[in-house]
């Protein structure tokens, strides 16, 4: 590798996003030409100047509380589609006294939407608290006894850091009104939550649901649910899926 | 099936898609803006933009749709504000030449210089400030990033390597200005 050939990679070989084998040889070059370790030593404090230095200006309260009321109280919605609404309001009640006097209960399907719904919103009210976790670490000896004693049974963590999915750590939150405990994982930014149920969800087993951009895939073991949520790219959150398969033998 | 007026759907969709990253959205607009007022008002534009335009929402990253959306209100009201934008290209060819900073003491100063970075990045183009707020404040990937400028991965790469290039010069121009 000649120093033209390593002047942009060694952009990406400090951003993370050369292969194995590309990063393999810009290291193999740094070893041996300082002009481009010292490059690299460069680029490296600028970047840690403007990630110590240039602030994240995080959105005011007032702004969140503005857009929150938006959209509950939909006045965003123009005024030419009032009318429309309104009788699609009409429409919509009218049926639903039809469904009813037709069911004393709702439908299956409509009790897996509404369950999926409190398990992505579980997902997403965690992803907005400042810590999407209760017991920070990497280690899974210190993550799984952290679940004794808060839930029934303590759920399966696995170590899938050397496959990229390092364990952040673990929660408990409510899906349902259930007490469900959640293992986390991350790969890259993206952060996946593994919720494991005691109860079987209302939802064929092995199926991959897309919901508002988060993905979710259902697995079994000994009576015990696996549900992974994130908005990882699907192919990469079925590549965890299956990981997370063969090694805590949950069958799909 | 209960059939539900649409709007109201669409916009239970555009809260869970947009509110999540409500930060990383007023992050890229206040540093493409400049001002705290400004990026508050285009963020609650491009939100009623999201809800009008929810349905072209595809699945898959919601964040990379919705700062998209942010990041085109903001080009728009960069464009109506300022007509004689210089282009990006034409300032990074001439004004960069390929330089090492191989001396300590070059090294030591960009470390320092922190305190003086918001301002340097401020005053970057808006192109190279994008990308380096895209990379370095919200750590976004280089697929992330190629998709929500709507350009090649290769792109995003050169472009991110003459954005530090450029502010690395501008800092050292500046520690190298100040005597002692």
């Amino acid at each position: 590798m000649t120093c033209d050939e390593a002047g942009l990679l060694l952009h990406a070989y400090l951003d993370g996003e050369l292969s194995a084998r590309q990063t393999g040889e810009v290291e193999m070059h740094l070893n041996a030409c300082a002009d481009c370790a010292a490059r690299l030593a460069s680029l490296e404090s600028v970047r840690n100047a403007v990630r110590s230095g240039a602030p994240r200006f995080a959105a005011p309260a007032a702004l969140r509380a503005r857009l929150m009321q938006a959209s509950a109280t939909g006045f965003v919605v123009e005024h030419r589609h009032r009318w429309a609404m309104a009788a699609s309001v009409l429409f919509s009640f009218a049926i639903g006294i039809g469904f009813m006097y037709a069911f004393d209960h709702l439908p299956a399907r409509a009790q897996r939407e509404s369950f999926l719904a409190s398990l992505v919103s579980s997902h997403l009210r965690a992803l907005s608290a400042s810590s999407a976790v209760d017991v920070l670490s990497s280690d899974r000896h210190t993550v799984k006894p952290w679940f004794a004693g808060k839930v029934d049974q303590s759920p399966p963590v696995v170590d899938l850091a050397d496959e990229g999915f390092p364990l952040v750590g673990g929660r408990i939150d409510y899906v349902d009104e259930q007490r469900v405990p959640v293992v986390v994982y991350r790969r890259a930014q993206h952060v996946i939550d593994v919720y494991w149920l005691a109860a079987a969800p209302p939802e064929r087993l092995g199926r991959e649901v897309d919901r508002r951009g988060y993905h979710t895939i259902v697995g079994s073991r000994d009576g015990e649910w696996a549900w992974i949520v994130s908005d990882l790219d699907p192919a990469e959150l079925a590549r965890f899926a299956e990981l997370l398969h063969s090694t805590t033998s949950i069958s799909r | 099936m209960k059939p539900r007026p649409r709007e109201n759907l669409d916009l239970g969709l555009v809260r869970d898609l947009t509110l999540p990253h409500l930060d990383a959205a007023h992050n890229l607009a206040r540093w493409l803006l400049g001002s705290d007022q400004d990026a508050a008002d285009l963020v609650h534009t491009a939100f009623l933009r999201a809800a009008r335009y929810v349905h072209t929402y595809a699945g898959g990253n919601a964040k990379g749709w919705w700062l998209a959306i942010v990041r085109n209100c903001c080009l728009a009201t960069l464009a109506g504000n300022r007509r004689d934008e210089i282009s990006v290209e034409a300032l990074c060819e001439s004004q960069l030449p390929r330089t090492a900073a191989t001396h300590v003491e070059d090294l030591v100063h960009l470390s320092q210089c922190a305190s003086a970075i918001e301002t340097h990045l401020q005053a970057m183009p808006v192109d190279m400030r994008e990308i380096l707020v895209l990379r370095e404040i919200e750590d976004l990937s280089y697929r992330e990033i190629a998709d929500i400028l709507s350009v090649p991965i290769g792109t995003v790469m050169s472009r991110l390597a003459r954005a530090r290039e450029l502010l690395k010069n501008r800092l050292l121009a500046q520690t190298q200005g100040i005597p002692g």
